[in-house]
């Protein structure tokens, strides 16, 4: 697998362990959250620690942690389980962590704009991916109707700050 | 009527280049049909029985001539001549291409319409009262609630890859013309203590295998926090709402096993924790989009028109027609003007592109270019002088639209059934023909008076069965077609889920069945009183011995 | 064992088509008829391997008439192989 993220595809540079003794060698890793909970105190002298979250489970669960770790990976066990898409939001959007959030599932580009919208930056993919697919749906639509946690405005706002700085000028 | 900006425009179009790339990417393979299937279906495109099926959103219910005339265009060069109009007051097409298909939605969006989200896992087609800014019970027109609903919902990152598909509907009058108590989410607009128009807030209605009546969840919500407490409901059932079997995946069932009470906690704590960001609708936007719905340029009439009072008196034919299809208008003068899609023996709800293009124009002619469409699978012309009723009586009848039925048991609403659908279990249209036919005779037919009667294909119950005064479900009994009864369904703001009366009936016993229902109300009732007032207050006793013996 | 066929809808239009011994066919009585369970999973696997033309290949029970020709068992089937019972005018039964 490959990394989408910033456009480009790009090598995964985190493994994803099971078990405390390999989540403590050094590099990158992505660990369980039961393992996580279990081993915070452990685990969080380590400077890149990943927690994978199963999509039933409560985001707030990473709420006060969310300077401790690096990156969240979000699971999507089909791509019509849209669970992910409410925690996405949440961690973005709620507790404000900057991380990386990434899509970890059969998710395809046709669903890309909306995992950019809620928050998802980086997307596990196949190897041979067709990244102008996935920037195209990225970039497809010029109009967004309702806020996410991405910086696009809004077509409810967007038209009155058009209609307010003609009049202003 | 609302009117593309740029950007609406914009959107809708790039939603057609999407669609014609998801459409070549399936065909060259690049896209496995599992891939492509919930993304057609997002785009209204089904696979049904015979040949691909094409949901077109009807936005609550309203289209302009113009759009009406395009529809028939469509039947015309890329259908077979005719639409099929929904109980969720869309139109489906039965006979696409699908490498067309990309071409009927650039034409669609011509005249700013599309098939966006008309199935799918996502918040489907908004749904209203057809009467809306007509009627003359109506607090305030609901569309404006219902376009800023569609565009909240339309592509929301979050909420396109729901456990279930997902209804809204709103009402804005004092009778339920929108069946809300049985939507995933049902709107009414109430008047606040302080005379504020806001939204009282129900949950967890539906029909299909496990039919329930919604629950209210608000009593009262002001207009600006209606989307960001739509984003809470919708967030708390994305997260909740179960995934592990799709017949209690919608959220009538979550609402059901957690309780209203805890589903209303929850919405309430997340709503709490984003009221007051982005979703706070700007006063400008609410205000441009009641502009939009602005009335048409009425004329100062007579509440009462002597020309249409000497018309009915002379015309037998026109006065039947006038009470049963026409309704109160709010504004002196005007009526609104039921089209039955309910012919004896047709089918319900289909309408020929000839139809479609004779309707457009009555439109023009005699609504400000403006047609409803109503869930029970008619149109309407919402605003029509009460002058003009008699030329509007004549046309429709030159094309075959002057059934005089509405609210009778002409009016069957009826899903496609095995005919068409691919999930269905047996035949609805063949039923309703036979039923229409066997009460054709006009006297007899008023003499009954004000019925509903609902069929259904299969337990998924796209006819509403549940809630007809009478409900027939087609099953499957090892090969045959069998029909269940139900009575006592009612959609309405008394809304009611129908109960089975007893063992079901062959195809060819089931119109023989309704028949004994209807001797047997006519036997009991007591002067002015409807079937469904006879039924409750007699209970079903009656009517079981009346088709089963007594025990 | 019963005759079974295999059917599909057809990817481009998604008329309805039958399997036959070198393709598919918009006619039942082209269809290429298995007499076991054996041969219905092969064609089965051949149709599945039409991905690219068709859309969810499935099998049907027929019955072979003294006439010689096919006909589904189930009531469904004979309406998909026809058309709409209510529109005799459109579907394969119009032709």
């Amino acid at each position: 697998m490959a990394l989408l993220k910033n456009g480009r595809l790009i090598q995964d540079r985190w493994t994803t362990v099971d078990t405390l003794t390999d989540a403590l060698k050094p590099g990158g890793v992505l660990v369980p959250l039961d393992l996580w909970l279990a081993e915070r105190d452990t685990l969080r002298g380590k400077s890149a620690v990943g927690v994978i979250l199963p999509n039933d489970a409560d985001p707030d669960l990473l709420a006060d942690d969310d300077d401790r770790i690096a990156a969240i990976v979000l699971t999507f066990p089909s791509m019509v389980d849209g669970r992910a898409f409410s925690q996405a939001r949440l961690i973005r959007e709620r507790f404000g962590f900057d991380g990386e959030i990434r899509a970890r599932g059969p998710v395809i580009a046709d669903q890309y704009l909306y995992l950019l919208r809620c928050g998802v930056d980086a997307v596990e993919v196949p190897d041979d991916t067709n990244v102008e697919s996935w920037l195209r749906n990225a970039r497809r639509f010029s109009t967004v109707y309702q806020p996410a946690a991405d910086d696009r405005v809004p077509a409810y706002r967007r038209r009155h700050l058009v209609a307010a700085s003609a009049i202003a000028s | 009527m609302y009117v593309y900006d740029e950007l609406d425009r914009g959107l809708v179009n790039e939603r057609v280049e999407e669609f014609r790339d998801q459409v070549s990417r399936r065909i060259s393979g690049e896209l496995t049909e599992e891939q492509f299937r919930p993304l057609r279906l997002m785009n209204g495109l089904y696979l049904q029985l015979h040949a691909y099926m094409l949901r077109v959103a009807v936005p609550y219910g309203v289209l302009s001539s113009t759009q009406m005339r395009k529809l028939a265009r469509i039947a015309r060069v890329y259908d077979r001549g005719y639409g099929h109009f929904t109980t969720r007051q869309n139109i489906q097409f039965n006979w696409p291409k699908l490498e067309e298909t990309p071409d009927i939605l650039a034409e669609l969006a011509e005249v700013e319409m599309h098939a966006i989200q008309t199935s799918g896992n996502c918040i489907r087609n908004t749904t209203a009262d057809q009467f809306a800014g007509a009627a003359a019970d109506e607090l305030e027109d609901p569309r404006i609630w219902c376009e800023i609903i569609r565009q909240w919902s339309t592509f929301h990152p979050e909420f396109t890859f729901l456990p279930r598909k997902f209804k809204i509907a709103v009402t804005g009058a004092v009778s339920d013309r929108a069946a809300i108590k049985v939507h995933d989410i049902g709107i009414v607009l109430v008047q606040g203590a302080d005379g504020e128009v806001g939204f009282e807030i129900w949950a967890g209605g539906g029909l299909g295998r496990t039919p329930m009546i919604a629950k209210k969840i608000r009593e009262f919500l002001l207009a600006a926090d209606l989307l960001s407490y739509l984003e809470a409901m919708l967030r708390v059932y994305n997260r909740f709402g179960r995934r592990d079997n799709k017949y209690k995946a919608r959220i009538k069932i979550l609402v059901h096993e957690i309780g209203a009470d805890a589903y209303r906690d929850a919405v309430e704590a997340e709503w709490a924790d984003i009221r007051d960001g982005a979703l706070a609708l700007p006063a400008q936007e609410i205000s441009r989009i009641r502009k939009a719905f602005t009335p048409p340029a009425f004329e100062v009439l007579d509440a009462v028109s002597t020309a249409f009072e000497a018309r009915k008196f002379e015309d037998r034919g026109f006065a039947r027609w006038v009470a049963s299809n026409v309704r109160r208008h709010k504004v002196a003068g005007y009526a609104i003007a039921n089209i039955s899609l309910k012919p004896a023996g047709g089918i319900p709800g289909d309408a020929t592109a000839e139809q479609m293009d004779a309707v457009a124009e009555y439109a023009d002619r005699w609504s400000f270019g403006e047609v409803r469409v109503a869930h029970e699978q008619n149109l309407v012309l919402p605003h029509v002088r009460q002058d003009d009723l008699y030329d509007l009586w004549l046309a429709l009848g030159s094309v075959e639209l002057d059934a005089p039925n509405i609210g009778t048991l002409g009016d069957i609403i009826a899903c496609p059934g095995m005919d068409y659908c691919s999930l269905a279990t047996a035949r609805s249209i063949p039923v309703a023909q036979q039923i229409s036919e066997r009460f054709a005779d006009l006297e007899r037919l008023h003499d009954i008076g004000s019925i509903s009667l609902n069929i259904s294909g299969c337990i998924n119950a796209c006819g509403h069965h549940h809630v007809g005064n009478i409900g027939i479900l087609g099953v499957d009994k090892k090969g045959e077609e069998f029909y269940q009864i139900t009575l006592g369904g009612q959609a309405d703001e008394n809304a009611a889920i129908g109960r089975i009366i007893g063992p079901g009936f062959a195809s060819d016993a089931i119109v023989d069945a309704i028949e004994t229902i209807i001797e047997t109300y006519l036997s009991v009732r007591q002067d002015g009183e409807s079937f469904i007032a006879t039924l409750n207050r007699l209970g079903q006793t009656p009517f079981k011995e009346a088709l089963y013996g007594t025990a | 064992m019963a005759l079974e066929i295999i059917t599909a809808n057809r990817l481009g239009d998604g008329l309805v088509i039958f399997l036959t011994t070198d393709g598919w066919s918009a006619r039942i009585g082209d269809a290429v008829v298995s007499e076991s369970r054996d041969e219905t999973a092969a064609l089965l696997a051949r149709a599945e391997a039409d991905a690219g033309l068709v859309v969810g290949p499935y099998e049907i029970t027929v019955e072979r008439q003294a006439d010689g020709s096919l006909h589904p068992v189930k009531y469904r089937e004979t309406l998909r192989t026809r058309g709409p019972s209510v529109r005799t005018d459109l579907g394969y039964q119009a032709a």
